[in-house]
């Protein structure tokens, strides 16, 4: 059902619906800008990814279809991708500091999607914690930084033809770890 | 079937593709069942991890401005950019935030002042007097943060109530909110003169909250040059101020004074957006 009204709006979009537009602005940007925030970890930034974001839907960049997926899922990848490319353009990215999970104090979530969003964070930090510090260095460079192979193994000093084995496992192990909840998730 | 594509799958996985490349690779998909299948198994893998993200507030007016830039994007299509360049544009595309407006003031501006001079006098007294007294009640309100330029500023008019005449409010300037539909906030510029010094006092109030290491940068203008006059936070109520010597500057012509805010403190140029400025 979410799927289909997604689905729904995203048609309209693509005919130029403006107020389409303003729906799905108003649905997702606070998820959006969360995800972006936490990759390029300033406000501006992550305001710029968003409307980046906003932007490539309106003018029909990326043609989503139900084949590739959850319609959420395929907009938090060309959020995630926006944003990546983004950090490759900031010259002064912080390349070195890797940023810890600090504890927020509690923003009110409001909509159903952002308490399922928190309910779910809290699952998958748990998670995390059971991963070796190597493993979530690893998990962090590769999918919210956006490097390359060859940048984690020098940033991890590792060789090069075992990165893609260890983000591959470090992953799996996390996904072990939240079998469980995954079974009640779907 | 392998392939040299197969191999930059991951490149793909994570968007490092320029626009050929990426056409190149999704062809390639279409006819090799094991990338298609790896691509889903990195997906699946990796579905849990935007969960990681807290949930943050979005700034205030982001609404507004992002969605007026996205209908502005067509409008800049079709005006500025031919359209078979749309592919390239795609890659270049630079993130485009809403420009800066430093309007150059080169007509009398009202904060036009000439530091090289020792014209110190208060021409407009009765005026500058009441805005001073705004100031003070303003200063009294100071949060913790702000002690020490508001005890400054204290001691300052004390001073004058003395007739010692040590300290001068050379200028005063209210700030104004660049887009009041936008941004919510006011704020105050005053230059005063004391012990042989100029200095530059900005004071703002009703801000909206900062994030992460977002700050705001008070500016000098000078023609189309901004100078920093320094970055500084705001209390939970909204107040901040920041205060700048201007008379270690030489022969300084202000145009205009003007509060950005900015994705990090202490920027050499502003980056960020034009929130306050002084009226032109
Ligand atoms: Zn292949």
């Amino acid at each position: 059902m979410e799927k289909h009204e997604d689905v729904q709006l995203y048609e309209r979009i693509r005919a130029k619906d403006e107020a389409a537009m303003e729906m799905l602005y108003d649905k997702y940007a606070k998820l959006l800008y969360s995800f972006a925030y936490k990759m390029v970890y300033n406000a501006a930034g992550a305001e710029e990814v968003v409307q980046e974001v906003m932007i490539k839907l309106w003018r029909g960049k990326g043609i989503y279809s139900e084949e590739k997926g959850k319609f959420t899922t395929w907009l938090l990848t060309i959020t995630r991708h926006t944003a990546i490319d983004y950090l490759r353009k900031q010259k002064k990215t912080t390349e070195d500091v890797i940023h810890q999970e600090t504890e927020h104090e509690d923003s009110q979530p409001g909509t159903e999607e952002l308490v399922e969003w928190k309910h779910r964070g809290e699952r998958v930090k748990e998670a995390m914690r059971t991963l070796k510090e190597e493993q979530r260095l690893i998990i962090d460079l590769f999918y919210f930084k956006g490097y390359s192979q060859k940048k984690i193994a020098e940033k991890v000093n590792v060789p090069l033809g075992t990165v893609k084995g260890r983000i591959r496992l470090a992953l799996k192990h996390l996904k072990d770890e939240l079998y469980e909840e995954r079974r009640d998730w779907q | 079937m392998t392939n040299h594509q197969c191999e930059k799958l991951i490149e793909y996985f994570n968007g490092q593709m320029l626009e050929e490349e990426k056409e190149a690779f999704e062809k390639h998909l279409e006819s090799c069942e094991e990338c298609r299948e790896e691509l889903s198994e990195w997906e699946e893998l990796s579905a849990d991890l935007p969960f990681l993200s807290e949930a943050e507030e979005p700034p205030q007016g982001m609404k507004e401005r992002v969605l007026t830039n996205v209908w502005n994007s067509e409008e800049n299509k079709e005006n500025t950019e031919a359209p078979e360049k749309e592919k390239d544009e795609e890659k270049n595309h630079s993130f485009k935030r809403p420009s800066p407006i430093w309007l150059a003031g080169t007509a009398a501006a009202a904060l036009l002042l000439s530091l090289a001079g020792n014209g110190y006098l208060l021409s407009e007294n009765q005026q500058l007097a009441e805005e001073r007294e705004q100031l003070a009640e303003e200063a009294e309100q100071l949060a913790l943060e702000r002690d020490v330029i508001a005890s400054d500023y204290e001691a300052l008019l004390e001073e004058e109530e003395d007739g010692n005449g040590v300290a001068d409010v050379l200028l005063a300037s209210n700030l104004a909110s660049a887009d009041e539909a936008l941004f919510s906030g006011e704020g105050s510029a005053t230059i005063i003169s004391e012990d042989g010094h100029v200095d530059l006092l900005v004071q703002v109030s009703g801000m909206p909250e900062l994030e992460g290491e977002e700050a705001f940068q008070a500016w000098i203008i000078e023609g189309e040059t901004p100078v920093s006059a320094g970055s500084f936070t705001i209390d939970e109520n909204g107040n901040g101020a920041v205060r700048y010597r201007l008379s270690d500057m030489e022969d300084m012509q202000i145009d205009q004074i003007a509060v950005t805010l900015e994705p990090q403190p202490n920027n050499d140029q502003p980056e960020g957006q034009m929130v306050l400025a002084s009226p032109q």
